[in-house]
């Protein structure tokens, strides 16, 4: 596959996020927002060099958290002596020196300004700072030992959690307690929160498959493949269950007081209809799943097709082609949009034989209008006027087709006193039998145009078909 | 579905070629939302009369669920859209004007008016492929891909700026003895109007929905139909280009895709 250097680069960051521990990810997550709150916009973007020791500093940092972590969950909360943690970190890290360990504790400790805004109701934006979120340990004043504090556990645990970024059904959990806690104006957004999840991972597994620098992430999903499915299945018994506990009677209830009480702009049906379509992402999604695995456990997968579109162009141009103008005329009839010239429709414009009477087997009446309310409306009285005046019609129909506005405007008809040309509105059902003739039969085709016109003071409004005299082979 | 609701569909699917029941980058259109309800409940049977009375004109319906596309639903809106494809046989409607796009090419100013029809199906070639690679080769993104689309790009400026670097690096290569050099002549000797051509012909896909505004001047998104023409045509017209695993394979399947034959030259 021939790639840009663009191309080159784009592959290897995709291929270098999919090794990315996930510490890592969150950390460069976060690294714009801050580099962000540390710009001042007269110097343009900051991006900050990075020293030498960076990468190793950022390593024995986490791993003291990690440390402290595991001795946290074996012990319980408390405190722990740095001897402790250098001996636990060296058996990992043989290189590291104590001092480098200070140097990270005594960071770590450190705390510093994060400046923030709230935004009020009125629309005013209130600064901010937070000072004692920033630490990640705390060390015992004159001793030599140290503690996660609750910063830490919230990076570790929201680090842990990016192992079930993929889907977590705990999400779905939230839709239970919202209706068991009366929460109903909260349920809205953790729905459209989660069919927005599930849309979005729905459609990574299709790109996957589409995308061949994603064979980490392929791979990883194979393997989770029955942790995900299990996961999916207990968010859908999630789902289910709020739905049957929305449906009781007591929730009903509930809601209804609740309704009144907080004035809620939206129903009870809203909110099962909201749940409803949780569910029915979570099935597709479930189903795409499966197919998504059961593609990638095939034997040999279909290749994905690329095209060297410039390549193409090069060859082209490079007079390979006998006869290019004729066969790009060939290509483009293929491949560029079509325009449609349907001003008029013609029953002789459809390809293949389509009768939409095969199967009806109705006996068409003629409807008759007429201006004259007060005039007799009946067939014989169509039947009568078509008579009268077929001639006249069919000599002018065979010198050119006629639009139903230019009808009943002309003149010449034989009328009796209530009639008008506008009587011919009869004609659009009982067209063939206007003709009266075995040699030709009258089409009337629909077009796009409208007409207005008057007569004895009521104006007439309608579609302007055309007419057309067709000969009978 | 009654005749009635049909002809209501086919209507609206003729004019705007993509139904959407539940649009993300706009607000749906007259109807629309009714068109695609129609569709979405109709029994299956209706479905296939339906697609009958499609293929007497050439025509096809496709449907694709918004969900897969990563479109999250919304409650009380179908999330569904259906399209209005080509059959890829030769039999089309007389009404579908096949030499739509090249008489669009000639607007009533400067060059492209007197353009021979050569010029204007070389530029035309040249442009439907350098789009192509906007929207494909350039994100490393398969022809097959449909999710992709939104974020499938392209400048007015950047496609100026491709299709100019591709003639002077043709115009370098020289020229092709004899009869060869036929099409690097015309090129040669039009190629100060790649701006107005590539204006001209952005519009027109923009005008026939292959292209869609990106919110910006100038800037614009592959749509939904172009996506799923263009997986067609991966499938039907541009197969022979594949697999792409040598130069010369592809010299020798480049032509072959455009004499549309499979057979080798």
């Amino acid at each position: 596959m021939h790639l840009s250097f663009k191309g080159k680069v784009a592959l290897q960051q995709e291929y270098m996020e999919q090794v990315t521990p996930n510490s890592i990810r969150l950390i460069a997550a976060v690294s714009r927002l801050l580099d962000l709150h540390q710009s001042r916009r007269e110097s343009g973007v900051s991006t900050p060099a990075v020293p030498e020791r960076a990468g190793y500093n950022l390593s024995v940092a986490l791993a003291v958290l990690e440390v402290l972590h595991d001795l946290q969950m074996e012990r319980g909360a408390g405190v722990v002596s740095v001897s402790e943690v250098f001996e636990l970190l060296s058996s990992t890290i043989p290189s590291l020196q104590r001092d480098e360990l200070d140097f990270c504790l005594d960071t770590l400790k450190t705390r510093r300004d994060i400046h923030y805004a709230e935004h009020t109701p009125d629309g005013e934006i209130k600064p901010r700072v937070t000072f004692n979120t920033t630490d990640l340990i705390r060390v015992v004043d004159g001793y030599d030992q140290v503690s996660l504090t609750d910063n830490a556990q919230l990076l570790l645990r929201i680090g842990g959690l990016k192992d079930e970024w993929l889907f977590n059904d705990v999400e779905a959990e939230r839709l239970v307690k919202a209706i068991e806690r009366e929460q109903y104006d909260r349920i809205h957004d953790f729905c459209r929160g989660l069919n927005a999840d599930i849309a979005q991972q729905n459609s990574e597994l299709l790109k996957i498959l589409d995308h061949p620098s994603t064979n980490a992430l392929r791979d990883k999903l194979v393997h989770d493949g029955a942790k995900i499915e299990q996961s999916l299945s207990l968010a859908k018994i999630n789902v289910n269950e709020a739905i049957g506990l929305l449906s009781s009677e007591l929730v009903i209830d509930s809601f209804n007081k609740w309704r009144h009480r907080e004035n809620a702009k939206f129903s009870w049906s809203n909110v099962l209809s909201e749940l409803e379509s949780v569910l029915q992402c979570l099935e597709a999604y479930s189903r795409n799943f499966v197919k998504f695995l059961d593609t990638l456990q095939q034997a040999r997968p279909s290749p994905v097709q690329r095209i060297d579109f410039l390549l193409a162009i090069n060859h082209i141009s490079s007079g390979i082609l006998s006869e290019p103008e004729m066969t790009l005329n060939a290509l483009l009839s293929r491949v560029l949009p079509h325009g449609i010239d349907a001003d008029i429709f013609h029953p002789g414009f459809l390809v293949g034989e389509v009768d939409f009477r095969i199967n009806e087997n109705v006996t068409v009446v003629p409807a008759v209008f007429s201006l004259d309310k007060t005039g007799t409306k009946n067939t014989g009285r169509l039947w009568d006027f078509l008579n009268r005046n077929r001639a006249v019609l069919m000599d002018r129909l065979k010198q050119s087709p006629l639009r139903f506005s230019e009808l009943v405007e002309m003149t010449g008809f034989d009328l009796l006193e209530d009639e008008t040309p506008s009587d011919f509105f009869g004609i659009y059902t009982v067209s063939d039998h206007l003709s009266g003739e075995a040699s030709a039969r009258i089409v009337v085709g629909f077009t796009r145009e409208k007409f207005k016109t008057e007569h004895d003071g009521v104006v007439v409004s309608g579609s302007d078909p055309v007419l057309v005299l067709e000969e009978i082979k | 579905m009654t005749h009635g609701e049909m002809g209501m569909v086919f209507g609206m699917l003729l004019k705007y070629r993509e139904l959407h029941g539940n649009p993300v980058d706009r607000p749906a259109r007259e109807n629309e939302v009714e068109a695609v309800r129609y569709l979405t409940n109709c029994s299956s049977a209706d479905l296939l009369d339906f697609d009958e009375f499609l293929e007497a004109q050439g025509f096809t319906l496709t449907t694709v669920e918004a969900f897969n596309l990563g479109i999250p639903p919304k409650a009380g809106k179908d999330n569904m859209v259906f399209l209005l494809t080509r059959r890829r046989t030769d039999s089309m409607a007389p009404y579908v004007n096949t030499k739509w796009f090249i008489e669009q090419m000639r607007d009533d100013r400067g060059n492209t008016k007197t353009a021979k029809k050569a010029e204007l199906t070389f530029w035309l070639a040249r442009m439907w492929l350098t789009l192509q690679w906007f929207f494909y080769q350039k994100d490393s993104r398969a022809t097959s891909s449909l999710p992709g689309y939104r974020m499938a790009v392209v400048s007015e400026s950047h496609f100026i700026e491709v299709l100019e670097r591709g003639i002077e690096s043709m115009l370098k290569k020289g020229r092709p003895d004899g009869d060869a050099g036929y099409m690097w002549d015309v090129l040669n000797d039009s190629k100060s109007s790649i701006s107005r051509y590539a204006r001209k012909f952005l519009k027109i896909m923009l005008d026939s929905g292959m292209i869609q505004s990106a919110g910006n001047p100038g800037e614009y998104r592959q749509s939904l139909l172009a996506a799923v023409e263009m997986k067609e045509n991966q499938e039907k017209e541009l197969a022979y280009l594949l697999p792409a695993s040598n130069e010369e394979d592809i010299a020798t399947q480049t032509v072959a895709l455009l004499n549309g034959s499979t057979e080798e030259v």
